[in-house]
Parts: C-alpha cells; sequence; structure tokens
C-alpha cells in the first residue's frame, strides 16, 4: 500500500523522476505494510512497515507488548491473504495459542522454527524466502551481526515481505543495515504506564515519537485517534499529559504534512 | 521400431566401476575350475586382456588391476532397476539374461510409438546414450523393426552396423549353435543369403524352430517376449568401493543412488513419500535413517539435499561397506500442468513449500518446526500444544488470554495493580493431580508489564478464613 500523490506531475517532472530525483513533498514510492495503528502510520515513511526491508525492534524489557503490537499489523495482513504464511524463529518459549487465535491469526499458516544458532536463523529465513507465498517473518535474534542483517535484507527482498527482528533495546547504539528502527520502552509516570515507541532509524527524518500510548483495559496498546497534522497531535497530547511527556516529533525538521 | 542394447560388460559396470576410475577386472570361477575373466574396464582392455582369457595370463598382461568376485544376484538386481530405467521411454520392455552368460544381458524397447515425443530417432538414441554414459554402462545399440532385428544389428560389428540387415553377417542371428556352425559349414556368410533359400529346404533340414525363428525376424510372428512391469516398492542395495569413512565420500554414493531412483520414478510416472537408508557397516550394527518428506516427491536433486542435511548430522560409527535404499509405495502422480504464458514476474512460484519444509526439518531435525494449536481444553496449561502440522482449533473462549505462557507458574511479584476481575477457571475435578481451581486476575506490575495472575482456591480453603494475604501465582504475560 504505497503511498501516491493525487496531483499530477508534469512531464518534466516525470523526467527527473527518471533520473531518481524526487521533490521531498512527493515521496518515492515505497512498499509498505500498514501497521494497523493509523497514528503510527502517519509516522513511518510510506505509511507503514517497509516490505522487502528489515525492521528492528528494539525492547527493553520483554513483554511490555512488543510483540502484540506487531501481530496486530500481520493479522490484518494474514487475513486479506489466506493461503500465505507467516514464519515465526526461535521466538522465546510459550508463545499461548489461544491468544494468537483472539488476535486473529488462524495458526494453521503460522509454521514456528526453533534454531540453535544465527547462521541456522538466517538460512531458514533464506530457505523459505525461495518458497514464497509469506506474509512476514520474524527473528527473535539478539545476537546477529551485520552481515547477518544484510542477508535477512536480501532475503526479504526476494520474497517480496517484511522481516522483523526483535533485539535487545541496547542495540540501539550500534549501526545495523535496518530499514527502519523502532525502539520500544516503557515509563511509569504516576502511578500509570506508558510506553514509548520511537523511531531510532528510517528512510527519512528520524526522531520521531509516539508517547501517548497507554494499556488499556480492553488492549494493553491504545493509540491516540488518527491527527492529520502533527502540529495537532502536538497540541492534543499537550492537553491530554503533563508537560515533561509532550514532546513528539522531536526532530529539527519542520512537519512535511501528510507522508 | 525396437531398440536393443546389449550389455558386454555389464558385470562390472553394474556395479559402479566406471564412476571411481579405477583400472578393475571382474572374476568368476568357471566350471572347469580355473578362474576366468569375464568383464574387464577399458584401461585393462587396452593392455590386452580379453574375455575368457584366464586369471593369471590376465594378471601378467594388467599387474595394477584389481580383481573383484563376481557377484551374480547383484547384477541382477541392477538389471531390473535398468528396466526400471527404460520404462520411461517405452511401455513394452523386456530385459534378459541367460543363466550365467554375461554376454548375453540385453535390453529391448519399443520407441518408435513415441519417437515424435522425444523429438525424432536421433535425439531420443542420443538422449538414450547420454543417459546410459551417466550410469556409466558400456553398450552396443541396434534399431530394428522387430526385437529380433534389432538384437541381430546390436550384435554385429560396429562397422556394419548400418547395412541393411541382408549384409549383416550370419553369427548375428540367435540361433542355436549347432544349426549355426552347419549353415556356416554349407558356406553361408551372410543373412541374406539364408533368407533367400527356400523356406522348404529350411523346414527339412533345420526344422520348424528355424523357421518359426525368421517368420520373427520380419515380424510375421508375435515376438513372445516377457514384458517387464515395475514393482510396487524400490528396494535395492548398492556396494560401494572400499570402505567410506566420511559423510562427503557417502554423499557421493548417494547421489548416483538417488539418480537412478529418480530414474525409475519418472519411468513409472510414480513418486515416493519415505525413504529408508540403511547403513551397512562391518561389525557394528546397521544405521538406519528414515527420511519422511512433507509430500509425495520424484525430484533426485531433492532427495539428495535432504540426505546430505540429514547425513551432516550424523555420526558414523563405523566405515560404511555398503548402502541399502528402501521405498514406500510408489504412488502415482500427475504432473503440474503449465500455462501457456509463463509468468516471469519476480515472485518465486507457489507450491515449493513442501519442499522447504523437508529441507528445514532435515538440517535443523523434525521437530524443530511446528505448529500450534488450541485444544479445547479450560486449563491454560493444557489450551496450547505444538503439533507437526497444521491443526484446526475449535473457537477458543472470548475471555482474554495472556499471550505468553509461564510454565510452571511462578510466585507473581509483590504490588500489583488490579485491571480486571476474576475470571474462574475450575475443571479437571475427576483427578487429583490435575485438577484446576483458580481465580485468575489481570495485573500490572512495577516494570509497565501487564501480568495473568491467579490465585488458588485451595489455598483459601487450606488457611481458613485468613485471606488477608492472597497469594498469587504468575501464569502469562500480555503482550
Amino acid at each position: 500500500m504505497a503511498s501516491l500523490n493525487s496531483q499530477p506531475i508534469s512531464t518534466a517532472e516525470a523526467a527527473w523522476q527518471r533520473f531518481g530525483v524526487y521533490r521531498a513533498s512527493h515521496q518515492a514510492e515505497l512498499l509498505t505494510i500498514s501497521t494497523g495503528w493509523p497514528a503510527l502510520d502517519h509516522l513511518l515513511p510510506g505509511d507503514g512497515y517497509p516490505v522487502g526491508a528489515v525492521t528492528e525492534l528494539l525492547v527493553e524489557c520483554p513483554g511490555i507488548g512488543e510483540v502484540s503490537l506487531l501481530l496486530h499489523a500481520l493479522s490484518n495482513q494474514l487475513c486479506t491473504h489466506p493461503s500465505r504464511r507467516l514464519a515465526i524463529i526461535d521466538p522465546p518459549p510459550a508463545l499461548n495459542a489461544p491468544a494468537l487465535i483472539q488476535l486473529g491469526i488462524d495458526c494453521r499458516n503460522v509454521p514456528f522454527i526453533a534454531c540453535r544458532n544465527d547462521g541456522e536463523r538466517v538460512w531458514c529465513v533464506e530457505q523459505m524466502s525461495t518458497a514464497g507465498e509469506f506474509v512476514a517473518f520474524v527473528v527473535w535474534g539478539d545476537t546477529l551481526d551485520t552481515t547477518a542483517l544484510r542477508r535477512l535484507q536480501l532475503a526479504a527482498e526476494k520474497a517480496v515481505c517484511p522481516v522483523f527482528v526483535y533485539r535487545h533495546l541496547y542495540r540501539a547504539t550500534e549501526r545495523s543495515p535496518a530499514a527502519l528502527r523502532l525502539a520500544v520502552t516503557a515509563h511509569l509516570v504516576d502511578g500509570h504506564l506508558h510506553q514509548r515507541l520511537k523511531v531510532v532509524k528510517c528512510r527519512g527524518p528520524a526522531g520521531a515519537r509516539i508517547d501517548s500510548l497507554m494499556i488499556a483495559d480492553g488492549k494493553p496498546w491504545r493509540l491516540p485517534s488518527e491527527q492529520r497534522d502533527l502540529s495537532s497531535c502536538m497540541r492534543a497530547s499537550n492537553e491530554q499529559w503533563s508537560e515533561e511527556h509532550c514532546d513528539v516529533a522531536g526532530s529539527a525538521f519542520s512537519t512535511l504534512g501528510t507522508r | 521400431m525396437w531398440l536393443a542394447l546389449l550389455f558386454p560388460h555389464w558385470a562390472l559396470d553394474s556395479r559402479g566401476a566406471m564412476a571411481s576410475q579405477k583400472a578393475l577386472a571382474l572374476v568368476a570361477d568357471s566350471s572347469l575350475g580355473r578362474r576366468h575373466v569375464i568383464a574387464a574396464s577399458e584401461a585393462v582392455v587396452r593392455s590386452g586382456v580379453q574375455r575368457l582369457m584366464e586369471l593369471a595370463d590376465a594378471q601378467l598382461r594388467a599387474p595394477d588391476a584389481c580383481v573383484l568376485e563376481r557377484r551374480a544376484d547383484a547384477e541382477s538386481a541392477a538389471l531390473e532397476r535398468l528396466a526400471g530405467w527404460a520404462w520411461r521411454y517405452s511401455a513394452q520392455v523386456h530385459v534378459a539374461r541367460e543363466s550365467n552368460n554375461v554376454a548375453t544381458t540385453r535390453l529391448v524397447f519399443e520407441i518408435g510409438a513415441s519417437l515424435r515425443l522425444f523429438g525424432g530417432q536421433r535425439a531420443l538414441i542420443a538422449r538414450i546414450q547420454d543417459n546410459l554414459a551417466d550410469f556409466g554402462y558400456r553398450h552396443n545399440a541396434g534399431i530394428g523393426d522387430t526385437p529380433a532385428m534389432a538384437l541381430a544389428r546390436a550384435h554385429a560389428p560396429r562397422r556394419l552396423r548400418s547395412q541393411p540387415l541382408a549384409r549383416l553377417p550370419l553369427s548375428c542371428l540367435a540361433l542355436p549353435s549347432g544349426t549355426l556352425a552347419s549353415l556356416q559349414a554349407s558356406g553361408l556368410r551372410e543373412i541374406g543369403e539364408l533368407l533367400s533359400l527356400p523356406s522348404a529346404m529350411l523346414h527339412k533340414r533345420y526344422g520348424a524352430e528355424l523357421l518359426e525363428y525368421l517368420d520373427r525376424l520380419h515380424g510375421f510372428r508375435p515376438h513372445g517376449l516377457a514384458c517387464y512391469r515395475p514393482p510396487q516398492r524400490h528396494i535395492t542395495r548398492h556396494e560401494l568401493f572400499g570402505a567410506v569413512e566420511s559423510v562427503q565420500g557417502l554423499a557421493f554414493v548417494l547421489r548416483r543412488v538417488f539418480i537412478e531412483l529418480g530414474a525409475v520414478l519418472r519411468g513409472a510416472g510414480a513418486a515416493i513419500q519415505t525413504l529408508k537408508l540403511a547403513l551397512i557397516h562391518d561389525q557394528a550394527p546397521t544405521t538406519r535413517l528414515t527420511l519422511h518428506l512433507s509430500a509425495p516427491s520424484r525430484s533426485a536433486d531433492h532427495f539428495e539435499r535432504i540426505a546430505q542435511y540429514r547425513l551432516a548430522r550424523l555420526d558414523l560409527v563405523a566405515p560404511v561397506l555398503e548402502i541399502g535404499l528402501a521405498t514406500d509405495q510408489l504412488r502415482p502422480v500427475e504432473p503440474d500442468q503449465q500455462t501457456i504464458e509463463h509468468d516471469n514476474s519476480a515472485a518465486p512460484t507457489p507450491g515449493h513449500w513442501p519442499a522447504v519444509l523437508d529441507r528445514l526439518r532435515a538440517r535443523l531435525g523434525h521437530d524443530a518446526v511446528y505448529w500450534l494449536h488450541a485444544p479445547a481444553d479450560h486449563r491454560p496449561e493444557r489450551a496450547s500444544c505444538r503439533a507437526e502440522q497444521p491443526t484446526d482449533s475449535p473457537t477458543p473462549s472470548a475471555a482474554p488470554r495472556p499471550l505468553w505462557l509461564i510454565e510452571p507458574p511462578r510466585p507473581a511479584p509483590a504490588n500489583l495493580r488490579f485491571i480486571s476481575g476474576p475470571e474462574r477457571i475450575e475443571t479437571g475435578w475427576w483427578d487429583e493431580a490435575t485438577s484446576v481451581r483458580r481465580d485468575y486476575f489481570r495485573a500490572v506490575d512495577g516494570n509497565g508489564r501487564q501480568l495473568w495472575v491467579y490465585r488458588r482456591l485451595d489455598d483459601e480453603v487450606a488457611t481458613g478464613s485468613n485471606v488477608d494475604t492472597p497469594r498469587y501465582y504468575l501464569h502469562g504475560l500480555f503482550g
């Protein structure tokens, strides 16, 4: 679901685009998968997780909701393409099947693969990318190095689907060839807990953040309703939360409008 | 149109000697008590060894040659496999051999019906010869309108093979030796001379068998050869030259074995789903490996890769002398129909998933790939099970379930803030060990994680009315 601009392009612009030159407001078409949360979609370039590339999710403490965040998007994809599979490689033990079914995932299309080391994890993804018909690959690989991540990137391009890698938060300081890096942390404020999702690296200006996630009774995540403009998002969050936690989109660039 | 193949060196070729490229000679005990050479490799033949030469003479001419004992049963088994290969090209296959006479090993099959399928006579012959070269079998080929004619051409020396039938020497015909000697003593040299004699005279002198044979030669009588039918299972044994001590050496031999298996399966139009390999050692008990495939397959490349991954996990206890291969029942398979327009998109074609699954299981182990399913059980620890293949799950309960289950349940941390109220799960009352009577709550701990904790009802009962400090156990994590 790429984001296409509705304005017609002049012929001169079309010629420039063939050379690979684009205006910053007409962004190059990126193939993405919708994240399932419209507010997160607006933060990411191309409105979603990039297809054919590696997305890293850096987690400080496992179990704060990082997996259900992802599975929400993937269950939508599985419903749209019922014949495709989702491969989960080397998860931490004891995923609960009833929870997966409640999220809307059909467990018959989800093979789990247990590997013993990094080499096997990358080999699995490469083998499965030759088979095709996969919605995504989800890998838990804290110790993957840059070469392994590049191989995952090549596999993702071959299979035309995203690869998600879960790693620990301290890897955020290391360099990585992933196209999108999201850091998920939790903060205790006033006895209420918020998750903070920060875009560490993306194909565009980085540093965007969503702070207003909180646990609600119904689901572990609740994102603010869809906001068309980032500045109005800032205002809304200003009204809701105390000042220390209102810094959304702390980057130096001015808002680019809808992306 | 029939094609006849003679294998003069079958006793050696059937053992796969060409693959190892050594100078070898093969020997059998003759009835006279002296050992003769039955078959020899090319290098040895060039040094002057001929068939039926005595062993001592042969060893003078080729001192480096390795001497092997003849194994008639292995030769017969290999001949059966060859017939299986020929089944691919024709539905009328005849394979035969006189009891112990290696020189008469022959394979005759009909090719006229499918010439157009294979692209013409020349293309078909070239293809057959390539296949035989891959197997390493030395052969003489002849083509004729009837099996007897094709065999006569195959027996002829190479320079005369393209001549019309009338010009071939009389010794090419499969006549009894007495008849042949008598005809040659009468001065007949070529087949044409025999055919021009009046049949009444031949009948009077040599009896009706000669006339019947000549009728079969011309095709006036049916050929009367026994036709081959492929077996239901493919069971073979392959002997190795020298004990193989490493897995890489085994992989090399298995490649040849699987090529042959693939040819047989293609010929029979079948596929298999289970392969059993038996590695036979000298002293140690046989190592048996079973390769289960997730879908019926007949591709030799696939078998080879699966076997390689499986062998990589194996430690050989002793050098391997023989390899035995057994398959399950051959299942008929229909090949996939291809569309007329080939879709050259970048996405790979679907349907490769069973092959990929086999490779993953072969390298990582059969249990490394699993699916989850939720059987209809109220007990949370039994509600999520692993299965070997995708299984249906009945609709689960509407109550929220945690994404991660912590087994066995741990004591919950202190300061919990409860979110949602008790959900009572009470079941298994019929069995003391598995009975579950719990109240489940959702809570948030100090780190911000949503937990699924429970309180046992039995604790309450046991400690009487002291419910000020109920003990909570952590059973799952949400998110």
